[in-house]
């Protein structure tokens, strides 16, 4: 059992609660990136709130858009390629804006 | 990120907490119904082979926004799992959809769980030990007292099936560490894929299903949606992402820290699809629908199909491929069978299903037929042309015809060969095997002898044999004809024209003429003539040459050449035509100008002509006057009508003579020809004049005059003026245009500047007029000043500027160093005039600024002054704000006092607070000296920590602060807990409750009533911690679902429970189809048990009595599968003894309380009886309505009356019937598996039948039977029967 992390006790002296041995869980937010009509690479999102951290974004609710994480001067930033546009919307096909719930390492 | 908080960070450097950013905490845990909430089949396109079911959750109760990890349960069928979305928040509801195999086998499976973790609203507890955190917002991030997402594994490599281009493919795995019970937060990725047709494209949407195998994730695309548009696509394929689909992350947590799943298990029936035809035999040339019958299959689904055993030549409706698109389940494909003219033998016609096991077989009889060739009645052509006989052919298709020549028939004389014609149509392929033909060419040639009538015939190979037989006598028609030629034209011929001349030549064509002359002044256009038919017209045009005298001329028309024999000739005269010349009309000109009169003449080629001048008929005569400019004119080497225009010109004199007059005279070869009389107009004139007169000669500055200008010419005429500028006269311009008459009127500028005298000058620009007026010098010296009435005044007094100046108007000034406040609020600008006195009173305001400077100043800088102002002031202003009390709590009240020794009101602002936490008074407002603001400080209920009330006056000069005590109070809670959402009719429930308020809350039910719920109070109270327990009543009667509510009559708190409802009518029976008395020994019957609402029922049938052992029963014990009414049959046969026995009765007895009886016969058991040696059919075949005749030998005579059951059946295929002479139907034969059993009682000399099929007459010979007379009928061809190997049992 690792030995660093938190733990906290309830007045008996039981844990209540042990952090010490996880991997990484920190939810930082959930971003959504607007589907702008203009396929291309877009200008790149920085993070700045996170800097120094490594992020892992959850790709929860896909849209138009593939991404990819970087960290220029160790801020996370993600950069957004907006795929081609369609001229059907399509129900069964999510082809609007792309939702990532970013975790926090 | 923030520099303050707290933050957990483990040695690996990644942050286990940070109170900036949320901790997801466990929420609650969702199941899915197991009902399935829709179904659908898989087909071509959509999910094929795997059955799709819908499955929800129930709503989520927990406020706030949510992720879902899931279970994935661990399975090694091939069952898959998809995941509408892994996002949720309160009210909502999670959709999951389940892929399994609907190939094979039906499949059960384990329904996965979704463990929501709230992220942004944590769950708040009433514990009042542990850690909590919030950020900078106030928000709570962390709460020791929930159960936080721990992941267990973390990935950022998941990648979905790697081939995008393949629909379906094989499934893609990712091996990661996880608990023995893994929950998974799963990416979602979708893709759109078109796909190019010929005209059209298809639309494919995949999206990703999950499966787990031990630690191994698996993910594989499946399709959700099919669109085939009817437009043309332009790329081969087309693929849109919608996401990453490599590269993402997937968290996997233990779901044992969280709560145990407790999934439902899923299952269902597998689809059905079922293929059907209008025929399973048919002919070519007929057609055959096929039906595709399916279960829960969506509307617009397609199953594409593949059609082999043929070729498409075999069809003349329908293809090799295609797809059926189901509607209602249904859906149909129509065959039409080529009737080609191939023999190909009997075809099989298989429809299969792609990528599925159904499939339809169809035979299809081979009624082709073989080609045929014929002639049709033979053309005759004539010489010189072409002609045609028809040749037909049927069922030839791909056939190459080779045609030919050949003699005619007897008694007609036969063409010489190619010198009298061609065959031009040599050979023809057959396109298609319907009826068809094609002309077949030939041409005869048109020769010049007269020959007579001669014949030929044709005929056709193919492959090298003749077909078709010998053309009819085709007869060629002798048309030939003589020569013959002419030449016409008219007889006279001007000179210098142009003349047809028309060939004619009959019976030559082809040939070619020529055409000559005996005189070189006629030429043809054209020396040769080709002739194009045997009745050939044509013009030729020749030209006529200059004749000096009339000339006969002979034309010609040769053959072979320009020397060769004359066939034609014409003669014509060549015309020599007179001369003639004439003027044309005369007009006048006037003097100083030109005139032209035209000279016109035609046959007149190489004369010269000279012109001159001449007297008129009449009048006074101009002649020296006028310069003749043509005076001679030679005519070209043409006879064409001409004319040369004759130019002249009069000199412009000052002279007024009047008009006069002159001819022009032309010589040509010693004769003259005249004009008429031409006008010399007079237009002669005076010298010009110009003049410019001045009203004065000189005028002083501020004064008027004119200038007048005379000419004797209408023109107009451009001017200047110098010696001035145009400021000097008022502005106007210095140049301009004048006419006769014109008056110019100037004003001369009073201006102020002493320039001395100035000269006006004013000529015509053409130099021919001038004048000048002299402008005296009257201007004078401006002066200007400001004169104050003291040099310097105290704030409170007066004083005064006054203006003078020796110019007239307005002048405007401007003061500085004050402001308009300093002098009583009087303007700092404004205008003045010579007099003009400005008075000022100093303001004696309670600033002290100091010495100040009025200046006043012209804004033309002509003049200023200055006064000094003596700063008086008072002394500098005070304010303070004093408040009653430093703090206060919530509830408190408190004052703010305001002084100051300056009068008036003063704006101030309360900051730091909102209006709420103090009573909702104001937070600006004026206050004066002496005033007195009291406040009340709000005890809300929100916990907000201390806060700082601060007010400031608005000038700055004044401010205070209050600090207000947060003794706000924790918000009540309240919560009710279900143990299940969900229950069946028998079993129980708790609700648990829990608030932190103390006393008593009561509650109410609602949704059920109180025998639902075993008797138990619909009403009551209940404390923190108090559980209420509850049965489901099991009862008899069927209401459908129900649903239990149970809510605070405060309204802060509900749930509710399901409760399914269980209950079934009991079961009813009853039997059918029995029978008493007695029944023979060998006897086979049938009854049966009906059954309602007995689903799952275990029913055992047996038999009493003492005949119990001579009956047996099938089935002996089976289980009732439904509750609907339904018949379940018994089979009870009775069986011979192997010893003799009497008659014996029996009961059958069935376990849900049914029973009957009925007797066996008695029974004798005789001695051995002989064996059967063989069964022998007296024909191998049989046609329709032929008697079937069998024999069957014995081992030895018959002594006894022999018991022999046989069986009598059709072999081969298909719809063969058996029927008896009595027109019994037995059932259809099918290889054996149907025909007629036969049960025969023999004797020694006769036989007679038993049962159960009559086959009509019997005969016995010596140990043999020849039973008689089975009728075979087909609707297809003859078949085999046969008989089975019978039994027998003597019967005494």
């Amino acid at each position: 059992m690792p030995v660093y992390g938190l733990q906290t006790f309830k007045s008996d002296g039981t844990t209540i609660v042990l952090q010490n041995s996880t991997k990484s869980g920190v939810f930082g937010e959930k971003y959504e990136y607007a589907k702008t009509g203009t396929p291309g690479t877009k200008p790149a999102v920085s993070f700045p709130q996170y800097s120094g951290r490594t992020i892992r974004p959850m790709q929860l609710i896909p849209g138009a858009h593939s991404w990819s994480v970087s960290y220029p001067g160790g801020i996370p930033t993600i950069t957004f390629i907006e795929n081609q546009p369609i001229a059907a919307g399509i129900p069964q096909f999510y082809y609007d804006s792309t939702v990532l719930y970013i975790f926090v390492k | 990120m923030a520099t303050y908080g707290l933050r957990i960070i483990n040695d690996d450097s990644e942050l286990l907490i940070d109170s900036e950013y949320f901790s997801p905490a466990f929420a609650q845990k969702l199941e899915f119904s197991p009902t399935v909430y829709s179904e659908e089949a898989g087909s071509t396109y959509f999910h094929s082979g795997y059955v799709k079911r819908e499955y929800r959750t129930s709503t989520v109760t927990a406020p706030g926004n949510f992720i879902v990890m899931w279970t994935l349960p661990d399975t090694a069928d091939d069952v898959w799992y998809n995941f509408e979305t892994s996002t949720t928040s309160m009210g909502g509801y999670l959709t999951l959809w389940v892929y399994a195999n609907s190939l094979g086998a039906n499949l059960t499976y384990t329904l996965p769980t979704g463990y929501l973790f709230a992220i942004s609203s944590l769950p708040t507890s009433s514990e009042t030990y542990g850690l909590r955190l919030f950020n900078a917002a106030g928000t709570k991030t962390f709460d020791s007292n929930n159960v936080q997402l721990a992941p267990y594994t973390i990935s950022d490599s998941f990648t979905f099936f790697e081939d995008p281009t393949g629909p379906q493919g094989l499934p893609t795995s990712i091996s990661l560490a996880m608990p023995t019970n893994p929950i998974f937060m799963l990416p979602n990725y979708t893709a759109l894929r078109i796909f190019k047709r010929t005209t059209s494209h298809l639309e494919f949407v995949y999206e990703a299903m999950f499966r787990r195998q031990g630690t191994s994730v698996q993910t594989k695309e499946v399709q959700v949606y099919y669109s085939d548009e009817d437009y043309a696509w332009p790329y081969t394929q087309t693929i849109y992402n919608s996401g990453n689909r490599q590269g993402l992350g997937i968290i996997v947590a233990d779901a044992n820290l969280y709560a145990a799943p407790g999934a439902g298990t899923g299952t269902g029936t597998n689809p059905q699809y079922q293929l059907t035809s209008t025929s399973t035999s048919t002919s070519e040339g007929t057609s055959v629908t096929v039906t595709l019958t399916t279960q829960n299959v969506a509307n617009e689904s397609p199953f594409a199909y593949t059609v082999t055993g043929i070729s498409t030549a075999d069809l003349t409706a329908g293809g090799l491929t295609g797809t059926f698109i189901i509607y209602n389940n249904s859906a149909t494909a129509t065959f039409t069978f080529a009737n080609d003219y191939l023999t190909e033998g009997t075809e099989i016609f298989k429809l299969s299903l792609d990528g599925m096991s159904q499939f339809i077989d169809i035979t299809v009889a081979d009624t082709s037929t073989s080609a045929s060739y014929s002639w049709s009645t033979p053309g005759a052509v004539n010489e010189g042309s072409t002609g045609f006989t028809t040749f037909n052919a049927t069922g030839a298709n791909g056939k190459t015809v080779l045609f030919s020549v050949v003699g005619p028939s007897a008694g007609l004389t036969s063409i010489s060969g190619s010198s009298d014609g061609a065959l031009l149509t040599g050979s023809w392929v057959v396109s298609g095997n319907a009826a068809t033909s094609i002309n077949v060419q030939y041409s005869a040639v048109a020769d010049a002898a007269t020959e007579g009538p001669e014949a030929f015939r044709l005929i056709a190979t193919v492959d090298g044999i003749q077909v078709g037989g010998t053309s009819g006598d085709i007869i060629v028609n002798d048309t030939s004809k003589a020569a013959g030629y002419s030449l016409a034209a008219t007889d006279n011929w001007n000179e210098s024209e142009s003349y047809p001349v028309t060939v004619s030549a009959n019976n030559v064509n082809g040939t070619t003429l020529y055409l000559t002359t005996d005189n070189a002044l006629v030429t043809p256009s054209s020396s040769t003539v080709s002739v194009t038919s045997d009745t050939f017209i044509s013009n030729v045009s020749f030209t006529a040459g200059i004749a000096t005298a009339n000339t006969a001329v002979r034309i010609s028309l040769r053959t072979g050449s320009t020397s060769g024999t004359e066939v034609a000739f014409k003669t014509i005269t060549l015309v020599n035509v007179a001369s003639s010349y004439s003027f044309g009309t005369t007009s006048a000109f006037n003097e100083g100008a030109s005139g032209s009169v035209q000279f016109n003449y035609s046959y007149a080629a190489n004369k010269s002509v000279s012109f001159s001048v001449v007297a008129p008929t009449s009048g006074l005569s101009g002649v020296s006057d006028v310069t003749l400019n043509t005076t001679s004119f030679a005519i070209g080497a043409t006879n064409s009508a001409g004319n040369v225009s004759v130019t002249y010109s009069a000199a412009a004199d000052t002279t007024t003579e009047g008009a006069e007059y002159f001819r022009i005279a032309a010589t040509v070869d010693g004769s003259t020809y005249y004009s008429g009389d031409i006008t010399i107009n007079d237009t002669s004139l005076a010298a010009p004049t110009y003049s410019f007169t001045r009203s004065v000669a000189s005028v002083n500055e501020g004064g008027t005059f004119t200038i007048t200008f005379n000419s004797n010419l209408a023109s107009s005429f451009g001017y200047t003026i110098t010696g001035i500028e145009s400021a000097d006269i008022g502005g106007a311009g210095l140049t301009g245009n004048v006419s006769n008459g014109s008056i110019l009127s100037f004003t001369v500028t009073e201006d102020s500047a002493t320039e001395g005298p100035q000269y006006f000058n004013i000529a015509l620009n053409n130099g021919l007029a001038s004048t000048s007026v002299t402008f005296n010098d009257t201007s004078l010296t401006p002066s200007y000043s400001f004169t104050r009435s003291v040099t310097s005044v105290n704030e409170g007094s007066s004083f005064s500027v006054t203006f003078n100046t020796n110019q007239a108007g307005n002048f405007g000034y401007t003061i500085t160093g004050i402001e308009s406040a300093d002098i009583g609020g009087a303007g700092l600008t404004g205008l003045v005039t010579n007099g003009s006195v400005l008075s000022y009173s100093v303001t004696a305001d309670s600033v002290t600024e100091g010495t100040q400077y009025f200046n006043i100043a012209l804004n033309n800088g002509q003049a200023s002054t200055t006064v000094t102002f003596n700063d008086t002031s008072l002394t500098p202003p005070t304010y303070s704000l004093t408040t009653s009390v430093g703090s206060v709590n919530e509830g408190g009240s408190f004052s703010v006092t305001f002084s100051t020794n300056q009068a008036g009101s003063f704006g101030y602002t309360i900051t730091g607070i909102e209006s709420a936490d103090i009573s909702g008074a104001s937070l600006t407002g004026t206050v004066s000296n002496g005033s007195v603001l009291s406040y009340s400080v709000t005890a809300d209920s929100s916990t907000e920590g201390t806060q700082y009330f601060n007010i400031s006056l608005n000038n700055g000069q004044a401010s205070t602060s209050v600090t207000f005590n947060d003794t706000s109070l924790t918000p009540a809670t309240y919560s009710l807990t279900r143990s299940v959402s969900s229950v069946n009719e028998g079993g129980s429930f708790s609700i648990t409750f829990s608030t932190n308020q103390g006393g008593s809350f009561s509650y109410n039910i609602s949704g059920v009533a109180s025998a639902d719920i075993a008797g138990a109070s619909l009403t009551g109270t209940i404390s923190n911690g108090s559980v209420l327990n509850y049965s489901v009543t099991a009862d008899s009667s069927t209401e459908g679902t129900e649903y239990f509510t149970i809510a605070l009559n405060n309204g802060q708190a509900s749930t509710s429970v399901t409760f399914n409802d269980t209950s079934r009518s009991p079961p009813s029976y009853f039997l059918g189809n029995t029978w008493s008395g007695t029944v023979n020994n060998g006897v086979g019957l049938n009854f049966y048990l009906n059954s309602t609402n007995a689903n799952g029922v275990f029913v055992s049938v047996y038999a009493t009595g003492a005949g119990a052992g001579r009956v047996s029963i099938s089935p002996s014990s089976f289980t009732i599968n439904t509750d609907a009414s339904t018949q379940n049959w018994i089979g009870v046969t009775t069986s011979f003894p192997t010893t003799t026995v009497p008659a014996q009765d029996v009961t059958i007895n069935v376990s849900t309380g049914q029973s009957f009886s009925f007797t066996i016969a008695g029974y004798t058991v005789a001695g051995p009886a002989p064996t059967i040696t063989s069964v022998v059919m007296t024909s191998g075949e049989y046609y329709p309505g032929e008697t079937v005749d069998a024999v069957i030998n014995f081992s030895g005579p018959i002594t006894s009356d022999t018991y022999v059951n046989t069986r009598l059946t059709a072999g081969a295929y298909g719809s063969f019937y058996i029927t008896s002479t009595t027109g019994a139907v037995g059932p259809p034969g099918g290889n054996g598996t149907g025909g007629e059993n036969i049960q025969l009682i023999i004797g020694t000399n006769s036989a007679y039948y038993t049962g159960p099929a009559n086959p009509g007459q019997l005969n016995v010979l010596n140990a043999t039977l020849s039973a008689r007379t089975m009728t075979g009928t087909a609707t297809g061809s003859q078949r085999q029967p046969y008989v089975t190997t019978p039994t027998f049992k003597v019967y005494t």
